[in-house]
């Protein structure tokens, strides 16, 4: 466009500075330009007049229409005569129109004959002459042809590219440096998902993860300033994100603006295939670098090919080492065990697929031992390992190293970098029409050099073969596009993998072509390569391995696990093992806790080995060795490592082990044997459990630790010298015998041997056997002492055989019996028995017989001299080993002196006796058991019984039943405690069948030599105490009689008193009844007055039963004053008749605590005798008064009444129903109801009376508790 | 004023003749009911309870103290809770031998005790008594 537009201003400067003034235009009308002019002018231009004849023309337009028509244009001529035979009309028309006064620009195309055309741009204008008449037309023409075809060329390339952006897979997009979308391709639609419009709202941003690291990583890391490619995060218009692949470049446009291009591929498929193989690749790896087993393979020729990291863990070799000189894993093996080495290698050429099971002993780098058991398996057939695979554990079980994080080598993560896309274009034959020129710096082919040749020699042979199939595909289908992945051939040799699509765009014009659109992948595709080859291997080892493994991430998701990991029944064997659940799924619910706390350890880094029980279903029971180690990649946890391997056959042996050793040690700890390992130096190593039982010890580490400690001092120079001899002479037992002390600090006899067993390297030790000898030791020992007792005892000690035939003899017997030993053993032991003591003898010896010792049996035997002898003896059984009778001993003392001084204490025994013997109290001794020793003269006296009805016995039947008990506790009372002395009452059964009381006081005076008996001192208290018991039978009688009158009374009064009241009120119905007979009327006046009479008197008892039967009498302060003013007011009738002269004077008492009831009728009572027994002649005057005393208040009430006589009345005068006077309503009641309402509060009455002088009545209120 | 209806309690056959003679006499109730103890007195309230008919409550108890089976005090107790408070308004007066001064003072702990009067019941005393 620019172009065009330049080449307009031209023409309209050019024909400005033709443009004719008027003057000169008169000229022009006559066509006599200047000659001159025109042909200087650097213009192309033409004059025709009205008839189209060629007036003028300027010598540029000659050249022209010389060089692209190839005639000469000639003045005269008519200028249609040179328009091409098509255009004369199109020619015609145009100058009519410039005739007609029109002036207009024409761009005129004249195809030529090469094909190629003539392009100018005229302008035609009408010339006028002065008259203003049109006389010819002007045309300028400009020749555009070269800019028409420079357009033309640019065009098309536009095109085609434009045509490969519409169809590319790929999205592309225009943008503005500020990352503002101009123009998108239809692959970005899809991509992306947004329509064109919407892209032109979107920048850069919305469309690419610039928070991506990665993305800001190729920012920062872009060589060239002006180009950017990488991968990043593509966000979809849904949100998602997706990686994707770019290629951004920033250009100038041909308006000089700078514009982004954006090429963007989606390459989510083939990440998440890329991820899918690495993650597997990864596990595998993870897999095998921590399990804690070496896995070796090796060649054919036993050449390693492989070790696993374990191996330099386990034996200090690292891989280098081993790559150099795979020998030294040959030379390590221990030399007893290259043999074994050797069979199981030929062993497992033999049998590929069949694993060997090998046990041996490998040099460490450090030098020592380490053992090594495993498994051999020939996989040398099996494709993708091509190797003889070899699994070891080390079972020597020493504290590895800690395990050191693996860094994993992230060689395979590299990917290609910078390789820019290639665009090849080829026909359908597959020449290559165009190569873009990326495609150089791949391959290093020039553009130059294969363009327009085929493409297959530039590809694989393998992939030249498939291209074949590719190309008859997509030319059946235009506009079909194939991804692919291609080998490129680079120029100096080598291949290069590329990924891309072709696109068949043969159809479209602009294009022509199939396209090819390639990105480099060859470092990605070999990585892939590596890893999938890596990922098959480690598969094929991890099957065909023994071990079992299994692979959880730190969600304890499982993740991977081979086919033993199911055989084994790692975790649970229920269940079946599968990828992505969770691994604590697979357990027992029992064990869950458990096992969820073994896998937070695990993941908390710490390193677990344990081994565990399984059944098979068939009861058969199987050992899993279990190793839980934490994953590591990239330095973070990525999960745990289970690796378990069936270890059965181990455990087998070593329980068989342990059952053989429990065995032997159970025999030990049963052996009374004492089995003492000690070394060089005495220092003990081993001590059975017999020592520890013997010496009581509970640790003997502690305890003994060397052999010579605490030995019996006198035996010590005698271990020392068996020791040495043990020393010189290895495996040759020495015998010893020694006293070691005990831990409560005895000593025990050992008797035994010592052997020297330290030359010997598989017990280096002294071996001492012993035996606990103390008790024959002792039973020597005591045979020894008892010799030498029976000799030196002053008893005479001898022993006979059932026969009687004397055995032994001692020096006390020929002492004692002036026999010798010689002179009597062998004889009969009846040579010193008195004859009329035979009898004794036999009986003796009957007892021996059966068993029975006879103790201290005083006795006379005869000595040599026919004297007799007092004696005591003692007399037991011996018995031999079974336990039979076979003879006695006899332990004979002379008691002759003790005899004498018996007969001493007899005489003092006499005078006590008689003391005792005239005592009143009777006295008893009894035994503990109750059995009388002794009774007094007085007790026989008082109980009449004679001695013999008494010694001996104990006669708990003489004590009456009742007091049997108590009697008894007294008894024990003193037993239990001698210092007590009890005094108690009981009845004893006399002879004559009566009891008698007696009081007793009992003493225990067991303990006392000269006593030692129960002593109870007793005298008859059989008159008092009946007296006693009269005296309390009386009181019950009486008590029993008062209550019985008192319930009778209370009964009767009761009783009596309601059909009594029934009368009342049918005799007070009677008074309003009227009554016909007057004969009746004294009846019932009869009736009436016995009534009344009956009911006052039953009142009067009821008013008595009820003082005497309180118990409980309520009793507050009343007011003297107060009680009497209102017993007043309820006598009112009485007192106004009699008008007494009352003197109150109660100040030094005015109150009293008592009954208000019975004060009142105290008040009452004193009240209306006053006023009843008053005297007639003169004015009755009562005078009260209270006072306190130390005996409480008093009251006293006097009047001047007619009195009575108190010394002839006294006893009567409280009497009930008492009357001494004739007055009428006189009952004698009143004083005696006083009284007992005084007494029943225990307070008093007294009277003081004179007769027709007055009387005094003095109450005493018992004082206030 | 005559009183609708008295109930009689007491043990005693003749009693209870002489209370209906005496209150006759006096023109003192228009029915008399009797009642041989507490138990019985309360099964009474039981039988009548719910009655519509207000008129048909005695208006007035003559309680004996001593009775067997159900005491004047235990059937005051019983009188004085439960459902019998619905009774409230009657009025009961105390008809006992008893002259213990004790037993009036625990009498003037009821509130629907009016009057303790002492056997035998007699015109004058039924005329005291003030309701």
């Amino acid at each position: 466009m620019r172009n065009k537009a330049s080449i307009l201003a031209n023409h309209f400067s050019t024909t400005q500075m033709i443009e004719v003034p008027v003057e000169q235009a008169k000229q022009i009308t006559s066509f006599a330009l200047n000659d001159l002019l025109i042909q200087y002018s650097e213009e192309s231009f033409l004059i025709v007049d009205t008839d189209l004849v060629i007036i003028n023309f300027s010598n540029n337009f000659s050249k022209q229409y010389q060089q692209y028509f190839g005639k000469e244009i000639l003045k005269g001529k008519n200028i249609l005569d040179y328009a091409p035979a098509n255009r004369v009309e199109i020619a015609k028309k145009t100058y009519q129109k410039a005739l007609q006064g029109n002036t207009f620009e024409l761009e005129i195309e004249i195809p030529l004959q090469n094909g190629i055309s003539y392009c100018c741009l005229n302008k035609y204008k009408a010339i006028y002459d002065n008259a203003g008449q049109i006389i010819g037309v002007f045309v300028s023409s400009f020749n555009i042809t070269p800019t028409k075809k420079a357009q033309q060329e640019i065009n098309k390339h536009e095109n085609r590219y434009h045509s490969i952006i519409e169809n590319s897979i790929d999205a592309f997009f225009l943008s503005n440096p500020d990352g503002s979308i101009i123009e998108v391709n239809n692959a970005a639609m899809n991509i992306f998902g947004y329509n064109p419009e919407e892209f032109k709202l979107l920048k850069h941003h919305d469309l690419i993860n610039y928070n991506d690291p990665s993305f800001t990583a190729h920012l920062n890391d872009r060589q060239i300033p002006d180009k950017l490619k990488g991968e990043a995060m593509g966000i979809h218009k849904s949100g998602n994100k997706f990686p994707l692949e770019f290629s951004s470049v920033l250009y100038q446009d041909i308006n000089d603006e700078t514009k982004v291009g954006t090429f963007i591929s989606d390459i989510s498929i083939r990440k998440n295939a890329e991820k899918i193989i690495e993650l597997s690749e990864k596990r595998f790896r993870a897999l095998i670098e921590n399990t804690t087993d070496i896995i070796l393979l090796t060649d054919a020729k036993g050449m390693i090919l492989y070790a696993s990291p374990a191996f330099s863990r386990v034996t200090g070799y690292n891989l280098d080492e081993i790559h150099k000189n795979p020998q030294i894993v040959v030379t390590a093996i221990h030399p007893d065990f290259t043999k074994d080495v050797k069979i199981t290698y030929y062993e497992s050429l033999a049998n590929p697929g069949v694993p060997i099971s090998r046990l041996l002993q490998f040099r460490h780098k450090s030098g020592h031992y380490i053992w090594l058991e495993g498994v051999i398996t020939n996989m040398l057939d099996v494709e993708n390992v091509a190797a003889i695979v070899s699994n070891y554990r080390d079972i020597s079980r020493r504290k590895a190293a800690e395990a050191q994080a693996i860094k994993i080598e992230n060689r395979f993560q590299a990917l290609v970098e910078n390789a820019e896309d290639i665009i090849i274009l080829l026909n359908a034959d597959g020449i290559i029409l165009y190569v873009s020129p990326s495609f150089e710096k791949l391959t290093g082919f020039n553009a130059n050099e294969i363009v327009g040749g085929p493409n297959m020699p530039l590809m694989h042979p393998e992939q030249a073969h498939e291209t074949k199939a590719i190309f008859k595909k997509l030319l059946k289908t235009p506009g079909l596009a194939i991804p692919r992945i291609n080998r490129l051939k680079h120029k100096n040799g080598h291949y290069i993998w590329v990924e891309g699509y072709i696109t068949n765009l043969l159809h479209d014009d602009n294009v022509q072509a199939i396209v090819s659109n390639y990105h480099d992948i060859t470092e990605r595709i070999k990585a892939a390569e590596l890893i999938r080859q890596s990922e098959i291997n480690l598969t094929t080892i991890f099957e065909n391995t023994s071990e079992a493994f299994l692979l959880m991430d730190t969600n304890r998701i499982v993740k991977a696990f081979n086919s033993n990991a199911k055989k084994i029944g790692f975790l649970n064997r229920d269940r079946e093992l599968k990828i992505g659940y969770d691994a604590l799924d697979f357990i027992d619910d029992s064990r869950k806790d458990f096992v969820k706390s073994l896998f937070d350890r695990a993941l908390g880094g710490e390193h677990l080995q344990y081994d565990r029980m399984y059944q098979h279903d068939n009861g058969e029971i199987y050992w899993v060795d279990f190793s839980i180690k934490l994953v590591v990649e990239n330095g973070q946890s990525a999960g745990l490592c289970i690796t378990g391997r069936d270890i059965t056959a181990r455990k087998l042996a070593e329980e068989e082990l342990t059952k053989r050793e429990l065995r032997f040690r159970s025999i030990l700890k049963n052996s009374h044997d004492m089995l003492f390992l000690f070394d060089a130096e005495g220092k003990i190593e081993f001590l059975s459990p017999a020592i520890e039982r013997l010496f009581g010890y509970e640790s003997h580490e502690v305890e003994i630790q060397n052999i010579l400690d605490s030995i019996h001092p006198h035996d010590f120079e005698n271990v020392m010298h068996q020791l040495r001899e043990a020393f010189h002479n290895p495996d040759v037992p020495v015998s010893i015998r020694f006293r070691k002390q005990k831990r409560d600090g005895s000593y025990v006899w050992l008797e035994g041997t010592l052997t020297n067993m330290l030359p010997n390297p598989d017990i280096n030790v002294m071996v001492a056997n012993f035996r606990d000898i103390t008790e024959r030791k002792l039973f020597e020992e005591q045979q020894a002492l008892f010799v030498s007792i029976v000799n030196s005892s002053e008893d005479a000690i001898l022993s006979i055989s059932l026969e009687n035939i004397i055995l032994t003899w001692n020096k006390g017997a020929e002492k004692l019996f002036n026999y010798t030993a010689e002179e009597v053993i062998g004889q009969n032991c009846n040579l010193i028995l008195p004859q009329d003591r035979y009898q004794e003898e036999i009986e003796i010896i009957d007892k021996i017989k059966k068993g029975i010792s006879v103790n201290f049996y005083e006795t006379q035997r005869l000595n040599k001299n026919g004297q007799l002898t007092d004696i005591s003896l003692i007399i037991s059984p011996i018995k031999d080993s079974n336990g039979r009778i076979t003879g006695a001993s006899k332990i004979a003392r002379d008691i002759s002196d003790k005899k004498k001084a018996e007969d001493t204490i007899k005489n003092n025994e006499k005078r006590f006796r008689s003391l005792l013997q005239n005592s009143n109290d009777g006295l008893s001794l009894l035994t503990v058991d109750g059995v009388m020793l002794e009774i007094s003269p007085t007790g026989k006296k008082i109980t009449g019984f004679e001695e013999d009805e008494m010694i001996g016995q104990a006669r708990y039947d003489l004590i009456h039943p009742d007091d049997l008990e108590h009697v008894s506790q007294a008894f024990i009372d003193v037993i239990e405690d001698p210092e007590k002395t009890r005094n108690f009452e009981y009845r004893s059964l006399t002879k004559d069948g009566t009891y008698k009381w007696l009081e007793a006081c009992c003493q225990n005076l067991l303990y006392e030599p000269a006593v030692g008996a129960i002593v109870i001192n007793y005298r008859d208290i059989t008159e008092r105490k009946n007296q006693e018991i009269e005296r309390e039978q009386l009181i019950k009688t009486l008590n029993q009689n008062n209550n019985d009158l008192r319930n009778f009374s209370y009964i009767t009064s009761h009783n009596l008193k309601a059909p009594l009241s029934n009368l009342m009120g049918f005799i007070d119905l009677l008074d309003y009844t009227l009554i016909e007979d007057p004969s009746l009327k004294p009846i019932i006046e009869g009736f009436k007055a016995s009534t009344i009479l009956l009911n006052n008197t039953v009142n009067d008892l009821v008013k008595i039963l009820i003082i005497r039967d309180s118990d409980s009498i309520e009793q507050k302060e009343i007011g003297f004053n107060n009680m009497f003013l209102q017993v007043k007011g309820q006598l009112k009738s009485l007192i106004e008749e009699v008008q007494p002269i009352i003197e109150l004077h109660f100040e030094k008492a005015p109150q009293v605590v008592f009954n208000e009831t019975y004060l009142e009728s105290i008040f009452m009572n004193l009240l209306t005798n006053a006023v009843k027994y008053r005297s007639y002649e003169r004015k009755l005057k009562i005078r009260i008064e209270s006072h306190h005393t130390d005996d409480g208040i008093v009251l006293t009430f006097t009047d001047n009444g007619i009195g009575f006589d108190v010394e002839r009345h006294k006893s009567k005068v409280f009497g009930l129903y008492q009357r001494f006077h004739d007055r009428p309503n006189s009952k004698g009641l009143g004083l005696y109801l006083i009284k007992s309402q005084m007494e029943s509060l225990q307070g008093t009455i007294e009277v003081d009376s004179t007769v027709d002088i007055g009387t005094t009545f003095i109450l005493k209120f018992a004082p206030t508790p | 004023m005559m009183i609708k209806k008295l109930l009689c309690v007491d043990d005693d056959k003749i009693t209870l003749t002489l209370i209906k003679l005496v209150v006759e006499k006096a023109s003192f109730a228009e029915e008399v009911i009797t009642k041989m103890n507490g138990k019985e007195a309360l099964d009474y309230y039981d039988s009548i309870d719910g009655s519509p008919v207000k008129e048909r409550y005695p208006e007035l108890i003559f309680l004996d103290l001593n009775m067997p089976v159900m005491g004047g005090w235990d059937f005051l107790d019983e009188f004085a809770k439960g459902f019998y408070k619905k009774f409230s308004q009657t009025k009961i007066v105390i008809l006992s031998s008893s002259t213990d001064p004790e037993e009036r003072a625990r009498a003037k702990m009821y509130p629907m005790i009016i009057d303790y009067l002492t056997k035998p019941l007699t015109i004058n005393a039924l005329r005291s008594i003030r309701i």
